[in-house]
């Protein structure tokens, strides 16, 4: 069972970082999730456009716990070749606990 | 739900907190003044036109091509790459690039332009969104910046000095060089998606789930290559 409406979500994301079918992509989440659905995810892949430049503008590192406990996925997903990995040192023997995510917004 | 062509109904909040963002966004800053951070964000809009950062997507590396950006403003051209760049490519920057605006700008001048850049993009991608026009610039705000750096800052491993205080994520803390500018992003990112102790909650009662919620942010991320 995946994540309801993913594909439209998805999409939408797409969309909003392209600028191409955005206005489709919109019809379509927001016949399946409503005005107040498709307004939360406007906000969060705006939030998300800012973040990502947040984190790449200042080259910030992975935390530590976060390194950790993503690095099978990371390898899985072919993260490692994007640039920003670079700003992250390879560390040995982390042990795979995350961040207290408090910390990450909080 | 309304007609799906129908415009998207907004609750008060976010006209609001847009306002004011944009407002603070052109106050003067700590490092730039007022004139100065309207530039910044007249530059922020007019990046995605650029035909020098249109050919640089296009290339291998952004840094196979040479050339200047088309830009008639007041900032230094330096600052003017640096919010070019950010805007179009994010996810190609180096820290060898970084390094030398830096040394050019200064650390806490480049903090601020990186807060700014990446804060008006939340408020005019949002905009884009739900299918509204982008709010207007306001006026520059007056005054002289500060200059002031906050105490308590050093090397946490990233391009430039941050927070060292107990407990706070790198990217919670990426911008805390310039407060002022820093508070107006953590400000906005609350809003747009943390909510405070909300954040915490794997279940939100939103009108979106959680996991519908982290959908839209992997893929937002996943598409601007950034690693963190």
């Amino acid at each position: 069972m995946g994540v309801p409406h993913g594909d439209l979500l998805v999409s939408f994301a797409r969309a909003a970082v392209t600028g191409q079918g955005l206005d489709s992509a919109r019809r379509q989440l927001r016949q399946a999730v409503g005005d107040e659905g498709c307004v939360e995810a406007a906000a969060t892949a705006s939030a998300f456009e800012g973040l990502n430049r947040i984190a790449d503008g200042t080259g910030i590192e992975l935390d530590l716990g976060l390194d950790a406990a993503s690095r099978e996925l990371r390898a899985e997903m072919g993260l490692e070749q994007f640039a920003g990995a670079a700003n992250t040192p390879e560390r040995v023997g982390l042990a795979p606990t995350p961040d207290d995510p408090a910390a990450l917004f909080g | 739900m309304e007609s799906p062509n129908a415009p998207l109904v907004l609750g008060p909040v976010w006209e609001a907190l847009h306002t004011e963002t944009l407002r603070r966004l052109a106050d003067c800053g700590t490092w730039w003044s007022g004139p100065q951070q309207r530039a910044v964000l007249e530059q922020v809009r007019a990046a995605p036109h650029c035909v020098l950062c249109q050919e640089r997507r296009d290339a291998v590396s952004p840094s196979a091509v040479d050339g200047e950006h088309e830009a008639d403003t007041l900032l230094p051209a330096t600052a003017v790459d640096v919010i070019h760049r950010l805007t179009t490519d994010p996810g190609r920057l180096t820290r060898a690039w970084a390094d030398a605006a830096i040394a050019e700008l200064g650390e806490e001048a480049y903090v601020e332009l990186v807060a700014s850049t990446s804060s008006l993009t939340v408020v005019d991608r949002f905009a884009d969104g739900v299918d509204q026009t982008p709010l207007p610039l306001p006026d520059a705000g007056s005054g002289q910046p500060t200059c002031e750096r906050p105490d308590q800052m050093g090397d946490t491993g990233a391009w430039v000095a941050q927070d060292i205080g107990p407990s706070r994520a790198n990217v919670s803390r990426a911008v805390s060089l310039v407060p002022a500018a820093h508070d107006i992003w953590r400000t906005l990112v609350d809003q747009h998606y943390s909510r405070g102790a909300g954040f915490l909650d794997l279940t939100w009662d939103r009108a979106l789930t959680r996991p519908q919620v982290e959908t839209v942010a992997a893929e937002v991320s996943r598409l601007n290559e950034c690693f963190y």
